[in-house]
């Protein structure tokens, strides 16, 4: 039989935010002669990433928040533990389907400023405890990390992933990346871009350098940029581990993700 | 949900100069934390709590290695297993540790600028005798002698191993002649990236034979079991120079444990990556401190394990920025070896002190804040059935961690 605790117990929350690029080039085939489209790729991706933390011990104090954009903003998910998400949809191909039905889906151009900026609105309240009427009761967790020159800081358990194929783009005097507002993002004072990027496409592309240029550096990998770039098949599987290291604020670069691969083998 | 056991006991007694009699006791809780994440199952049980009896004092530390650090390990190959076997069998007593210790200079092993230790009694740590989990002294002054971690993890792997071979042969029954193999770990997905595969030994077979035990050289949790068990071994004060020193002092055998381990490819994909700017590092909370018979405390607090004391004049506040003892393997190119980089912050090594009191609770960040106001206006005096903070402790915590928590208490038994 369990007592009743005399006390609450605090709820530390972990958030991750992943912005999902919908514009019409995502319907376009993931590589030539491709029989999945772009979104039906990123769809399973995540979706295989959130169903690979059902072993999690914290689902009920992960939270997972997807965000779809095209030349609109739309909520895709509201922040939903991953108890929730995994209670509700038993059945990963039902939360894939789901997920697929809610993405726009309109040939729309890509406002990749607005996508940010509410992306950015909602962490910066989320990291102040101000989402209590959304979320109940609650603190972010806060994790440690180690930067390069073996510095401990404390960082919210809080990651934010924008997934595109393209750059901002909302007609001919439109389109201009603006700097990313997670520049200003900030935790008991101190300034901490928790902003990751990854780019489905060639490098010579205006996206993959407007991308690269929102951009921080990883606090553990000095000059790593926190920044993903995919254009061959060959690196598909490492899509997976890339939305899984933003689920469970794991990392922030490619080099975190590659340590993560080899964290806990055999050398 | 898993309730903490009560680990360790030790009691004092002593007469104060109004003739009163004293005694000290501590009891010491650990839960081992449900597992994090099943498929990236790593660390499980990196608290270390350890109390120990010095003259009118209780020592006590708690160390919380981080639980999502790296971990640089190796699989053993099978000359290494049964030395190690051997050597197992052969530590049954903390001298046959110490001579162990003293012999285990390794060649390979490079300077890393150790000095002969000042502190009376310390030992210089072997490999062999890491993995303290719980060091404890009972009531006739005995030391227990924990289980090494090797032993630890070949006997759990032999279990599993076993489980996993009686399964195999009911399967090798079905289908008669077939060659059969099967991932050993749990991490079924690292496996499947490295390329490693357990070979399953029929039962009946000895296992001891087999090889392929994974060894943790260097991880966090190996960092807070060295420097429990080096609190465990040696005369110190609550001082920033004994606990510097007591840091330092691991280095080497966390070296000697690495080059012990690693050679020849293994050890030049170690230096790949380290050249490649890939981070092994590692790092532990650490709280240590001491509560003698006349009601004085000290202690050293990095991190975010606390302590709370009755009557409540202690406060702690978590360290955040810093609050971590960190250490980080290095290759040196010029002289071929591995070095490892310490770094503790001058800030975090203050020992504090206060006086007339009655009773400490030591703990993981497990309960803090809560516990804390409860601290505020509650007491231990009276039954643990109507004692609130016996009732909390007893009630389901749910913070999905490690849990380790320390109570040391100064009672006065009678006067004359």
């Amino acid at each position: 039989m369990e007592e009743s605790s005399p006390l609450p117990v605090s709820r530390n929350l972990g958030l991750c935010i992943m912005l999902l690029d919908c514009s019409g080039s995502m319907n376009l085939s993931a590589f030539p002669n491709h029989p999945l489209s772009k979104r039906e790729l990123i769809t399973t991706a995540v979706t295989a990433a959130i169903y690979s933390l059902t072993g999690l011990g914290t689902k009920a104090f992960a939270y997972m928040m997807l965000i779809g954009f095209d030349h609109e903003t739309k909520i895709l998910l509201p922040a939903t533990s991953l108890e929730d998400i995994f209670n509700k949809f038993p059945d990963h191909i039902d939360f894939e389907q789901f997920l697929l039905n809610k993405m726009p889906n309109r040939n729309g151009a890509t406002d990749i400023n607005g996508a940010l900026r509410i992306a950015y609105h909602y962490t910066q309240k989320f990291i102040d405890g101000d989402l209590k009427e959304q979320l109940g009761d609650y603190s972010p967790a806060v994790q440690s990390i180690i930067d390069s020159d073996l510095n401990t800081h404390s960082i919210p358990n809080v990651r934010v992933l924008l997934f595109t194929d393209g750059e901002h783009y909302l007609g001919d005097d439109d389109r201009n990346l603006m700097p990313s507002p997670f520049n200003n993002l900030s935790f008991k004072g101190k300034n901490i871009n928790l902003l990751m990027s990854a780019f489905y496409g060639e490098e010579q592309e205006n996206g993959y350098a407007q991308l690269l240029s929102l951009v921080s550096h990883c606090p553990k990998h000095p000059g790593t940029p926190q920044f993903f770039h995919y254009n061959t098949p060959a690196k598909l599987p490492s899509l997976k581990g890339l939305f899984r290291m933003a689920s469970g604020a794991s990392g922030f670069c490619p080099k975190c993700l590659e340590e993560s691969h080899f964290a806990t083998t055999d050398l | 949900m898993q309730q903490p056991t009560c680990d360790s006991m030790e009691e004092k007694e002593r007469i104060d100069d109004k003739g009163s009699t004293y005694s000290l006791s501590a009891q010491v809780y650990l839960a081992a934390g449900p597992r994090k994440n099943i498929s990236n199952d790593t660390e499980l049980g990196e608290d270390v709590a350890g109390v120990k009896l010095v003259d009118n004092s209780i020592f006590f530390w708690i160390l919380d290695g981080t639980s999502d650090s790296i971990i640089l390990s190796v699989k053993n190959d099978y000359k290494d297993f049964k030395l190690e076997h051997q050597e197992s069998v052969q530590n049954d007593s903390v001298e046959n540790h110490r001579d162990e210790i003293t012999n285990a200079a390794l060649a390979e092993t490079c300077q890393q600028g150790s000095e002969p230790n000042p502190l009376e009694g310390n030992a210089n740590s072997g490999e062999e005798k890491i993995d303290v989990q719980l060091s404890s002294i009972n009531h006739s002054g005995e030391i227990a002698i924990p289980e090494t971690e090797e032993t630890h993890l070949q006997s759990e792997e032999r279990l599993h191993e076993q489980e996993e071979a009686i399964n195999v042969a009911e399967e090798v029954n079905l289908k008669k002649g077939s060659e059969v193999q099967s991932d050993g770990d749990t991490n079924a997905e690292s496996n499947e990236k490295s390329g490693d595969k357990v070979e399953v030994i029929p039962p009946g077979k000895d296992l001891k034979e087999k090889s392929g035990t994974l060894i943790n050289l260097f991880s966090s949790r190996i960092l807070a079991m060295e420097i429990a068990n080096q609190l465990m071994l040696t005369t110190f004060e609550i001082n920033k120079q004994d606990i510097e020193k007591i840091i330092g002092n691991i280095e080497k055998p966390l070296l000697e444990r690495i080059n012990k381990h690693l050679h020849g490819e293994k050890r030049e994909k170690l230096i790949e990556r380290l050249n490649g700017g890939y981070q092994y590092v590692v790092s532990s909370t650490m709280i240590v401190g001491k509560f003698s018979l006349n009601g004085t405390l000290e202690y050293i607090q990095i991190g975010n394990s606390e302590l709370s004391s009755l009557p409540p004049d202690v406060e702690t506040e978590s360290v955040s920025n810093n609050g971590q003892v960190v250490m980080g393997l290095t290759y040196d190119r010029e002289e071929d070896c591995f070095r490892i980089r310490t770094i503790l912050h001058e800030e975090n090594l203050q020992p504090r002190q206060k006086f007339n009191l009655d009773e400490v609770f030591i703990y993981s960040d497990w309960l803090s804040s809560n516990f804390k106001l409860l601290l505020k206006t509650a007491s231990t005096e009276g039954t643990e059935a109507n004692n609130p903070i016996f009732q909390y402790l007893k009630s389901p915590q749910k913070t999905y961690d490690d849990k380790s928590l320390i109570y040391v208490q100064r009672r006065k038994v009678h006067a004359s």
